[in-house]
């Protein structure tokens, strides 16, 4: 639950900055950084979508000794029942990944509008919808999965439900935020005045607007509810056995973790290597978007910053 | 320096400040000298970027440790730039008082002006918190804080611009400095109340004897206050007269130039267009060879371009860095502002 | 400040309502009859159901049943559990220490490590300690924390046997346990605290106190940290939710019977009061925890006092 809460805990997810960002003389490093980890993160999904192809054997199928040692035949070794970890490692990436975007999705489906007519309409109407999320974001989002696993029983649907209901209330908060200071601008209350309706506000003036901050949420998103899935396969909620995924790779790794600790070192580090990569990416993506064009903060020079204004205009400013 | 006046509190001799920036080094100051002595008022007019907080912050050693800061600030004897950190921290708020542009800004939020108050005077005179209090609450007394002692638990947000100003005035002179340096500070007030932080400032100087220098990119500011005054244009000092005949007798191009920015604005019809300096100052990054001025000078021959005229070392009170100065005149129809 | 601990009290009253219903909306929404799963096994006859849907009140109106269970809460009664038919508080209260232990050694790991790093960082943004903190910390916000249990076992009981991976034995099993679940909280806190630093660093209202001549240590302890801290105790109220749902996963792995490992059997027994009672408790010490945290940052700046509506 470590990376989920940041974004429960602020409104703004830019809170978290650039890992370089605003540091003297290291400019340029985040947006290197963040160029970087949308590389790796085209090719990770490539590699999952390939997995087919790439794996050495099936991920069900025992190919070896149980917990035999990583060889040059099974690369990350073989698993407490002799199954390649590798291969289980590629196709349950699959698995975590689909439902981490599918919960993504119908988090962002249901939180998105709901968060921008909240903020848009306002009031009373706005205020209510914003007290009734607080109620959800008043449970940690992983105690909110497990009241939905309880009611539907476990299975990967119930991931996708559990995972979803835990997020649209953040996306819901953040994009009632965002949508609340557009609002009160001024070219909104020009368009309200030339007669636009609310719809068409929201859609051609509002959205294009929050849409970066948007982007970053989504992005950094993929990273939170890849771990919440993965947990909730990690406590036995999701796939059923023998079919691979990550976390419940890990749970499985975990008895045998004193003689054969390369179960769940696969496993680990892909769930790892996604958060990461989503960090950085929506780091990346919200150093570019919402600071403008990819510039960085502005210098922290006192005297020299504002070189250039014409004399007189500043002499006039301060006569009486 | 000229022998009739007593030694120097202050003498800067070849100040420079350069910082590390991408795409080269961007010079901030470039070699100032200037003099300040016991209990006076100096002026240190220029706008943005011309190199005068670069200078005061200099003074204070209060730059990072990235800047390089060469040439000497030589204080009561001593030369601050090789002073130790520790040594330092006894200079600043003990013997040297430091004014900022933005009271809004100048006051930590979070902690009530008390605390704020008592701070120099615990730290320098060694002061038990009660005794702090209480002298904390004439000071706030003393720059026209009313009812000072209940004033003390307050936190900044509670006071106007100018209250505040008038509260970073009074944590500036607590220990009695013998120099004070003030940073702009009326620009980000109200004009209303431009002119009595600016009295206020003048008045408290004048009684305790602290010498004053006034940083400001506006001449009708300096002009109130200043005994002398030290105009700058891209971090170099230009001209340096007795406040006085600057105005009456201004002889490098850009002093005339201001000048005439303030008296035309005066004689302008309201709807007209402000008078600018036609150009715009150096890129600090790449100073030329010859005169910073001479690109925008009405008076620039092709010799200026090349030489970089400099004022003359003795330091004597009026000086012009110009190798074509505007000729002297001995009246001026000038109308100064105030 | 009066008026404003009273604000932030009254504004928390609608959300415990809030939450009261929705974990009282489980039961409702949970497909089948409680009473069936309750007799499951038992082959129970019509009237042993009906009398029994009777007991639980399930004969009566939605609305009625909520405020017979409003009152049940007020009380304190969390219900009994369908599987050791005892009261569920009582089998709370029981696991509540292990969980409180965790938490709170969780805690001191993640407020050393992270104020210590963050300061460190912060204070020399671009040194060689920077760039390691950040390092360390964008990396520890990433792994998950049950894997990082599983490597920190490997390492300092496997192989190096300092510590136990398992149990309750001694102080020294909190350790492994604290670590796993503190870290990812620790790089949390050195990231915020890092930032705001940074930003405090360039107020001008430091360039003042500097002008004053106060030294670093002091610089930092009066001004610096004050300003910065602000934003980071917001987080840290909000992070300490997640240390109880954290600890579900950490309790299960290190064998600690708290209520994590609760939650989860429950779950799996389907022991609806059960799980009623515990998301709803953990929700509640989470809506409390946040409200001192709300009530300690307005005695630590006195402008939210003032409150955002202005």
């Amino acid at each position: 639950m470590v990376a989920v809460t940041v974004v429960e805990g602020v409104a703004a997810p830019a809170t978290v900055e650039a890992p370089t960002g605003g540091q003297p003389g290291r400019t340029g490093g985040g947006d290197r950084f963040g160029l970087i980890a949308c590389a790796v993160g085209v090719l990770l999904v490539l590699v999952l979508l390939l997995a087919p192809v790439l794996a050495p054997s099936d991920p069900t199928s025992i190919v070896g000794d149980a917990r035999g040692h990583p060889s040059a035949a099974h690369w990350f070794g073989l698993d407490a029942l002799g199954r390649d970890v590798l291969s289980r490692t590629l196709y349950g990436g699959r698995e975590t990944l689909v439902i981490a975007l599918l919960s993504t999705f119908f988090a962002a489906l249901v939180g998105v509008p709901l968060g921008m007519l909240a903020g848009y309409v306002g009031r009373w109407p706005g205020g209510v919808t914003m007290r009734v999320m607080d109620v959800f974001l008043a449970f940690p989002g992983l105690l909110l999965a497990l009241v939905i696993v309880t009611i539907r029983g476990p299975g990967t649907t119930t991931v996708v439900a559990a995972v979803a209901v835990s997020f649209a209330p953040v996306f819901a908060r953040v994009l009632y935020g965002a949508t609340q200071r557009v609002r009160n601008q001024e070219y909104v209350a020009a368009a309200r005045v030339v007669g636009c309706g609310p719809a068409r506000i929201l859609a051609r003036h509002v959205f294009p607007v929050i849409l970066p901050e948007l982007i970053v949420v989504l992005s950094s998103a993929i990273g939170w509810t890849t771990l919440l899935s993965a947990t909730l396969n990690f406590l036995g909620f999701g796939v059923r056995p023998p079919a691979p995924e990550w976390g419940a790779d890990l749970a499985a790794g975990l008895s045998h973790i004193s003689q054969a600790w390369w179960i769940s070192t696969a496993p680990g580090v892909a769930v790892t290597l996604v958060i990461l990569l989503a960090n950085l990416v929506g780091d990346h993506l919200g150093g570019r978007l919402t600071r403008g064009g990819g510039r960085r903060r502005r210098p922290a020079r006192r005297d020299t910053g504002d070189a250039g204004v014409p004399v007189a205009e500043a002499v006039a400013k301060a006569k009486e | 320096m000229s022998a009739a006046g007593p030694d120097p509190l202050l003498e800067l001799r070849d100040l420079r400040v350069r910082f590390a920036v991408p795409g080269g080094t961007l010079s901030a100051v470039n070699g100032v000298d200037l003099v300040v002595r016991p209990g006076e008022a100096v002026g240190v007019v220029g706008e943005s970027g011309s190199g005068k907080s670069a200078t005061c912050l200099a003074i204070l050693g209060l730059h990072p440790r990235t800047a390089q800061v060469s040439g000497s600030v030589v204080f009561q004897g001593r030369d601050l730039l090789t002073l130790s950190d520790r040594a330092m921290r006894s200079v600043r708020g003990r013997e040297i008082g430091l004014v900022y542009q933005d009271p809004m800004a100048a006051l930590n939020p979070v902690r009530s002006i008390g605390a704020q108050l008592r701070e120099p005077l615990m730290l320098h005179q060694g002061m038990t918190r009660r005794q702090a209090n209480e002298r904390a609450a004439e000071l706030l007394a003393q720059v026209g804080i009313y009812n000072p002692a209940r004033q003390l638990a307050a936190h900044p947000h509670e006071f106007s611009g100018g209250m505040r100003q008038r509260i970073v005035i009074a944590m500036a002179v607590a220990c009695r400095p013998p120099l004070l340096l003030a940073d702009e500070p009326t620009t980000a007030l109200d004009v209303s109340v431009q002119a009595q932080v600016l009295d206020l400032l003048a008045e408290l100087t004048r009684d305790l004897g602290i010498a004053l220098v006034l940083i400001s990119h506006d001449l009708s500011v300096v002009s109130s206050v200043a005994d002398r005054v030290a105009v700058m244009y891209a971090g170099q000092v230009v001209e340096r007269s007795p406040a006085i005949s600057l105005f009456e007798d201004p002889r490098h191009p850009y002093t005339a130039a201001l000048l005439d920015s303030i008296s035309e604005v005066d004689d302008l019809p309201p709807d007209a267009l402000l008078p600018t300096i036609p150009g715009s100052p150096p890129d600090l990054r790449a100073l030329p060879a010859g005169c910073p001025f001479a690109p925008r000078c009405p008076r620039a021959q092709e010799h200026c371009v090349r030489e970089p005229p400099s004022l003359t070392p003795d330091l004597s009170d009026r000086d012009v860095a110009c190798w074509h100065p505007v000729p002297a005149r001995n009246a001026s129809p000038l109308k100064v502002a105030r | 400040m009066l008026a404003y601990a009273l604000r932030r009290i009254v504004v928390s009253v609608p959300l415990l309502v809030g939450v009261s219903l929705l974990v009282f909306l489980i039961l409702r929404l949970i497909p089948g009859d409680p009473a069936q799963i309750l007799l499951f096994g038992a082959n129970p006859t019509p009237d042993m159901v009906a009398e029994l849907r009777h007991q639980l009140g399930l004969d009566q109106s939605a609305p009625a049943q909520y405020w017979l269970y409003a009152q049940r809460l007020v009380r304190g009664d969390l219900g009994y559990s369908y599987v050791t038919n005892s009261p569920v508080m009582s089998e709370i209260a029981a696991r509540l220490p292990y969980t409180i232990e965790l938490a709170l050694a969780a805690l001191g790991v993640a407020l050393v490590l992270g104020f210590v790093t963050g300061i460190l960082a912060g204070m020399w943004p671009g040194s060689v300690i920077d760039r390691i903190a950040t390092v360390v910390s964008v990396l520890g916000l990433a792994v998950p924390y049950f894997w990082l249990a599983q490597l920190l076992v490997l390492i300092f009981a496997v192989r190096l046997g300092w510590l136990p991976a398992l149990g309750l034995g001694g102080p020294t099993a909190i350790v492994l346990p604290a670590l796993s679940l503190g870290l990812g909280f620790a790089a949390i806190i050195t990231r915020l605290l890092r930032s705001s630093l940074i930003e405090v660093y360039q107020q001008p209202y430091l360039l003042v106190a500097r002008a004053k001549g106060m030294a670093p240590s002091r610089l930092l302890v009066r001004h610096a940290l004050r300003n910065a801290v602000g934003s980071v105790v917001t987080v840290i109220g909000l992070q300490i939710g997640n240390l109880f749902a954290g600890a579900v996963a950490i309790e299960i792995i290190f064998g600690r019977p708290g209520l994590g490992q609760y939650l989860v059997s429950s779950i799996q027994q389907k022991d609806i009061p059960a799980i009623q009672g515990v998301v709803l408790f953990v929700a509640v010490v989470y809506i409390g925890v946040n409200l001192l945290v709300d009530l300690a940052h307005g005695v630590l700046d006195p402008r939210v006092r003032l409150g955002w509506s202005r």
